[in-house]
This record gives structure tokens, sequence and C-alpha cells, in this order.
């Protein structure tokens, strides 16, 4: 049975959420009672990457390390969730896998809501549940755009870290970032070259030509022929920096 | 109309009430060729489901090149995400020719969101579910980074236009080699 103080406490605690201030208390309360008590020690696992998981969870007190799992078997730490804070919403609304493993940080309380009761209070119609939903629907779509932000300014860097490909690639990147952001398909997105410039990008001799010419003998240098445009844009300029090896060197 | 936005996916689980309630907000909109239903870079306020025609989904790119991320034809959704925030649209969208397209704003699904209609709420929901799906692929594609920095998607020449390979993971060398080599 659920305790009815208990409920109380936790529908209070939910008031101080800055996203719940236009809650009706009553709604708050429908809330609380579907709301699971969880504690944790220090160290131990709220949810794992790539497990099963269907409910997301809002934090009372204490604190929880989010992290994902890199290459090499290190887990990096993206974020804190501390008091006030919501995560694990997207395995709520898609009941797919985690996508990042928690850890709490010290002693923690955390009130979960699953899947099923959010579901069944969403079909029934009620309306905190369609307002948390808008809540949820807002928050994500900030965090893919976020997300998108971040791969664009990675792309960007990485870009600049090891080549010199201009406008072109830039272009590719903010196409990189419209894919994301309107759920198309890399596949089906097309560079058009402006009439007139066509014969400069289709220019196959003229890639060889750049091939052999006797520039300094750097990848880049060996891969494109300075100057070379596609559009308006200048692909690889005599400066390039890059000393990579390109697939040709690789045995 | 009923019939035809029954088979698109973001409303096949409404009810014949809830999509009664959506075909009574959305707006028949007839383009001609060439006509722009949206613009880059405005602040979004309205989805489109393509029902006749093929709509260019175009970014400007400078000198006159575009990049045509796709071309959406009967039964595609897009700008659904304008329904949830303000923000500037990433792309424009083209009419290749005569069609039809149907057009959610926000002020008319803002009203049935004030009026806790639960067909507002479901489609609200369906567009998280296409964010989470979003939110995850992106997600993959920065970790797929952090992992291997060399990892990048790499655009492929063909004739006169570049296809995007979904290809991520292959070296950006090859994109330069593929510029300046036929036999890369």
């Amino acid at each position: 049975m659920v305790n009815e103080d208990t409920v109380r406490r936790h529908r209070d605690f939910l008031k101080t959420f800055a996203a719940f201030k236009d809650f009706h208390p009553n709604e708050l309360l429908l809330l609380a009672r579907q709301l699971k008590e969880k504690r944790y020690e220090k160290g131990e696992v709220v949810c794992s990457e790539r497990e099963p998981g269907d409910s997301c969870f809002f934090v009372v007190f204490g604190r929880i390390g989010v992290y994902k799992e890199l290459l090499d078997g290190r887990n990096e730490l993206l974020a804190h969730m501390k008091s006030g804070n919501v995560f694990g919403q997207i395995s709520l609304i898609d009941g797919q896998p985690r996508s990042a493993t928690c850890i709490s940080a010290e002693r923690s309380l955390l009130l979960e809501l699953s899947k099923e009761s959010f579901d069944r209070l969403f079909d029934a119609g009620e309306s905190f549940a369609f307002r948390l939903q808008e809540l949820f629907s807002k928050a994500m779509v900030r965090q893919l755009r976020e997300a998108d932000d971040k791969l664009s300014s990675m792309v960007k860097k990485a870009r600049t870290m090891e080549i010199d490909l201009n406008e072109v690639f830039l272009d590719m990147v903010g196409a990189l970032k419209s894919v994301e952001e309107l759920s198309i398909n890399l596949d089906d997105v097309t560079y058009e070259i402006a009439e007139g410039q066509k014969r400069d990008l289709s220019a196959k001799a003229k890639c060889e030509e750049g091939y052999s010419s006797k520039r300094k003998d750097t990848a880049v240098n060996r891969a494109v022929k300075p100057g070379l445009r596609v559009g308006e844009y200048s692909v690889g300029k005599s400066e390039l920096i890059s000393d990579k090896p390109t697939l040709k060197d690789k045995p | 109309m009923h019939e035809f936005l029954a088979r698109v996916d973001v409303f096949s689980n409404f009810n014949e009430s809830e999509l009664n309630t959506i075909v009574r907000i959305t707006n028949r909109r007839l383009v001609k060729a060439n006509e722009i239903l949206c613009q880059e870079g405005e602040t979004g306020d309205s989805m489109f489901i393509v029902r006749d025609g093929v709509i260019r989904v175009m970014r400007k790119a400078e000198a006159g090149s575009d990049l045509i991320l796709a071309r959406l034809s009967s039964g595609n959704v897009i700008g659904e995400m304008s329904l949830v925030d303000e923000e500037p649209r990433s792309a424009s969208l083209i009419a290749e020719g005569e069609g039809l397209v149907y057009e959610i704003r926000r002020a008319a699904f803002e009203d049935l969101k004030d009026a806790m209609d639960p067909a507002a709420y479901k489609l609200l929901r369906e567009i998280s579910r296409t964010t989470c799906r979003r939110i995850r692929n992106v997600n993959q594609q920065v970790y797929a980074y952090i992992k291997n920095p060399d990892s990048l998607f790499v655009p492929e020449v063909e004739n006169s236009t570049i296809k995007m390979s979904d290809n991520i993971k292959q070296r950006i060398n090859r994109f330069l080699s593929l510029f300046g080599r036929s036999e890369a």
C-alpha cells in the first residue's frame, strides 16, 4: 500500500521543480502516487548503458554521475544529476535500452517513474500526464539540438585540426546538422554544383595532374590539386598542413 | 484527408475522433512549381505532410550551389519540431512541381493543447518518439567520433554531384583522395 504521508512528501518535493511550477498540487499528487522511492549509496549503479530500461528518475537529493563507455572501456563522465534534475526520459518515452550508465556519486534519493505508469495515465487522459509529456518533448528537442551542435562543432574542430577543406566541408557539416534535425537519410543528400562549374569537379584529368604536380610531398598536396575548385570553393591550398597518410599509402 | 492521414506514421495510433481533430486543424496547401513553403533561417511555425508531388529540402551553400538534403514525396512529414519549439528552420522547402501539402500550424496546435485535447498530446508524444530516435543517432555519432577521431562522414563524388555516404567511419583522407584522384 502506498503511504499517503510519503506521497505528500514526494509531492512537496516535486513542487520545488522549476519545471512543475505551473502544475496544480493535485496533479503533482497524482504524479507522486506513481513514483517509487529509490535509495542509492555511493558507487551504486542506477542504470547501465545498453541494458533495458523504461523509466525516468527525479533526483531528490544526492548526486548521480552519468557516464558513457569509450572504446578502451573507460567511462567518460558526461554530467552530474543533482536535486531537481530528471534523467532517463528517453527510455521512458521509447522503451529502448539506456544510452548511458548512471552511478551514484554519493548517498542519493531518487523517485522513479515507470513507462507503464506513465503510459497508463497518458492513455487515461490525465492532464498532468499530458503536461509531463509536453515537458519531456521540449526537453528532448532541446537535447537533440544541443547534441547536434556538439556534433557539428566536433566535426568542425576535427576539420581544422586535421585538414583544411574549406567551405565544401563546412557545408557538409551544416548538412549533417540538418540531417539530424530533419531526420533525413544521409544517402539522399546531394550536393549540386552550380552550372558552369561542373567541369572543374568532373575534370578527372585535372585532378590527376594535381596529384602528379611537383608540390611538397604532403598527403594533402598529393591528394588535392591546390586551387581545384568545386563550385566556388577552393579545395586545397598550397599551405595545407596535414601529413596524414592517404589510403593509397596503406598496404 | 482523413484516410490519408490515418496511413501516415505519426498518426497511425490515432483513433477516429483524434484523427478528426487533426483533420480540423490541418490546412490544405496547393503548391506551384518552385513555390517556397518555408525558408531556411525563418522561425518555423508549422509542420508539413506531403500529400502529392515532390518537395525539395534545400540548404544554401555558397556561390549559387545548393545542398539538396532530400526529396520528399507523399506521406513524408517534415518540420514537426516546429510544433515544439520556435527555432529557425535549418533548411528550405521548395516544391519541385505542382503538389498538395498538408500543414499544421503551431497556433492551431497550441489551441488544441490549451484545450487539453488528447490529439494534441498524442501528436506531441509521437514527435518525441521521433526525437528520441534522433537523439540516439546523433549521440551515437558523437561517441563514434570520441572513440575514433578519424571517423567522419565522407562524401563521394559522382559526376557533377557529391553524394553523401552514410558511412561516417571512413577516413577523411579518402575525401581528399576522391577530389584528387579517381582511383583512390
